[in-house]
C-alpha cells in the first residue's frame, strides 16, 4: 500500500534516541489474594486482584507529547474458580470491575495535523459483565464485552464478517481529540466513516485534510479497504 | 539449547549452553490490485503492483527471494545453593530473532530483507523459601540489564524519491539498553488464605532509533 509523498514534509523523521519505550510502563505491580475452599470434593478459590502500572506513552513511533500520555492507574479484578476435574474449570469473572477508563494506543499528529488521539480499551459498560468460561490464556482486559457482542451480532446478521466489523467499530466508538489550543473533547465515532470525516463533522475543522485516510489505514489495517472503497464511491 | 551443567562443588553449578542457528528464509511475494468493485476504476480490471528493479511487472507477476542468516547464541548460568531451599544465580545468554522480508512488498527495493536482531541480557537474581511460624513464604528477586542491537521495527520509509512513496517496511531501525529489577513473593498464610504479589520496576530507553524516518532521502 503506497501514499504518494505530499504528506512527507509534514511529518520529519522523529529522533525516538535516548527516548524512553512506548507501551513500557516504568512500574507494574500487582496483588491478589486467592482464598481455597472445598465444596463437594471439588476446590473452589475466590481471587481479589489489584494491579497498578505508572504512566505510559501510548504512540509506538511518534515522540511524546501532549495527548498520547496515559497517566498511572490501578485495575481491580474478580475471579471465581471452581475446578470440576484436575484438567476442567469453571470460572466466573470480572475485570476492572470498577470500570476504569484507559486508553491503550494513540498517534500523535498533534504537531502536524494539530491533533492527538487515542483508542480505550474499556468498550463500555458490558466490560465488567461476568461470564462462565473455560480456563485459558487471560483475556485482554474489556475482552468479555467483545466476546459478548460477537455473539450477538452472531445472531443477528448471521455472517461472522459483519461481526467482525462491528467489533472493529467499537473500538473505535471514542476519539479523544485535543487541539492546537489545548482543549480537549471526547467525539464519538459513527461506524463506516473515515477519522478524517468523524473529526470534520464533530467540528474539528483545524485539520489540514492531507493523510487522515492514511492516519486511519494504519491504526486499523483490517478496516482500510472498505472504508477506502466507500470514500471512494462517496466522492463519486 | 543444548547445554551442560558441572557441580564445581556440592553447592555451585556451572551451566553452560551453547546453540548455532541457521535460517533460509524465502518469499514469494504477488501483489495485484483488484479495482474489479471500484466503480471509478472496474475497467482496470486486476493490475499487477510486482515490479523488478526497473519498475517493470514481473512475469506472473511473483517475486522470488531468498535470505540466509546464521548465529551463535550462548547461556552461561552460575548457580549457588545456600541450602536447598535458598540460591542465588547470575546468567550471560544471548538470543537472536532471524531476519526476514517485510510483508506486502512490491518493488526491489522492498523486497530487501532485514536483519536478525540481537540482545546480550545480564542477570542476578535470588530464590528462597522460609517456614514462617505455620506460614510459607517463598521470595524470588532479580536485577537484570540487556543490550539489543539491530532491533526489527516496522518504519515508514520513502522509496524512490523524490517524489518518493511511502511505505511501511521492517528495518534495523533501533538499538537499545532495558535495565529491571522484578520481585515476586507468594505467602501461604493458611491452607485455604494465599497472598501473593509482584514489583517490578523498568528503565527501557532507544540508544538510537529514528522513528517512521525516510532515511537519507531528502525532505
Amino acid at each position: 500500500m503506497t501514499v504518494t509523498s505530499a504528506a512527507r514534509r509534514l511529518e520529519p523523521p522523529v529522533d525516538l534516541s535516548k527516548q524512553p519505550f512506548a507501551y513500557q510502563p516504568k512500574i507494574q505491580s500487582g496483588v491478589t489474594a486467592r482464598y481455597t475452599i472445598p465444596v463437594q470434593g471439588h476446590d473452589l478459590s475466590l481471587q481479589a486482584n489489584g494491579s497498578y502500572q505508572s504512566s505510559e506513552n501510548l504512540s509506538g513511533d511518534e515522540a511524546p507529547g501532549p495527548g498520547i500520555l496515559q497517566p498511572g492507574y490501578a485495575l481491580a479484578n474478580l475471579r471465581a474458580e471452581f475446578a470440576l476435574n484436575p484438567r476442567m474449570t469453571v470460572s466466573l469473572w470480572s475485570r476492572n470491575v470498577f470500570n476504569k477508563e484507559y486508553y491503550t494506543s494513540g498517534i500523535n499528529a498533534f504537531y502536524t495535523l494539530g491533533y492527538a488521539s487515542c483508542s480505550p480499551e474499556s468498550p463500555g459498560p458490558t466490560a465488567s459483565t461476568c461470564a462462565p468460561t473455560f480456563r485459558s490464556a487471560g483475556p485482554a482486559p474489556g475482552e468479555i464485552g467483545h466476546r459478548l457482542r460477537i455473539l450477538l451480532d452472531r445472531q443477528l446478521f448471521q455472517h461472522r464478517q459483519i461481526s467482525m466489523l462491528m467489533t472493529l467499530e467499537m473500538r473505535l466508538s471514542q476519539i479523544r481529540v485535543q487541539r492546537r489550543d489545548g482543549t480537549k473533547q471526547i467525539i464519538s465515532a459513527q461506524a463506516g466513516l473515515s477519522l478524517m470525516e468523524i473529526l470534520r463533522n464533530a467540528g474539528v475543522d483545524d485539520i489540514l485534510a492531507l493523510c487522515g485516510g492514511w492516519l486511519l489505514l494504519r491504526q486499523l489495517p483490517c478496516a482500510s479497504r472498505s472504508s477506502l472503497l466507500r470514500s471512494t464511491t462517496a466522492d463519486e | 539449547m543444548p547445554r551442560a551443567t558441572y557441580s564445581l562443588t556440592d553447592k555451585f553449578n556451572l551451566t553452560l549452553g551453547a546453540r548455532y542457528s541457521w535460517d533460509e528464509r524465502r518469499y514469494s511475494p504477488s501483489i495485484h490490485h483488484d479495482f474489479s468493485q471500484n466503480l471509478l476504476a472496474s475497467a482496470l480490471g486486476s493490475v499487477c503492483f510486482e515490479t523488478d528493479a526497473n519498475g517493470a511487472p514481473l512475469p506472473g507477476c511473483r517475486a522470488f527471494e531468498k535470505a540466509n542468516f546464521a548465529k551463535p547464541t550462548f547461556n552461561l548460568t552460575g548457580q549457588y545453593r545456600f541450602t536447598s531451599r535458598e540460591q542465588v544465580y547470575a546468567s550471560i545468554r544471548s538470543g537472536y530473532r532471524t531476519g526476514g522480508f517485510s510483508v506486502g512488498s512490491e518493488s526491489a527495493a522492498q523486497r530487501l530483507p532485514y536483519d536478525p536482531e540481537t540482545v546480550v541480557n545480564y542477570e542476578l537474581g535470588y530464590k528462597g523459601e522460609f517456614q514462617l511460624g505455620e506460614t510459607a513464604l517463598r521470595v524470588n528477586a532479580a536485577t537484570y540489564y540487556s543490550d539489543y542491537k539491530n532491533i526489527q521495527r516496522s518504519v515508514v520509509d520513502c522509496l524512490g524519491g523524490p517524489p518518493c512513496a511511502l511505505v511501511a517496511r521492517v528495518q534495523n531501525a533501533a538499538a537499545a539498553k532495558i535495565k529491571g529489577v522484578e520481585v515476586e513473593m507468594t505467602w501461604a498464610l493458611t491452607t485455604e488464605l494465599e497472598l501473593s504479589g509482584f514489583s517490578s520496576y523498568t528503565d527501557a530507553k532507544y540508544d538510537r532509533y529514528f522513528s517512521s524516518s525516510a532515511t537519507g532521502t531528502p525532505g
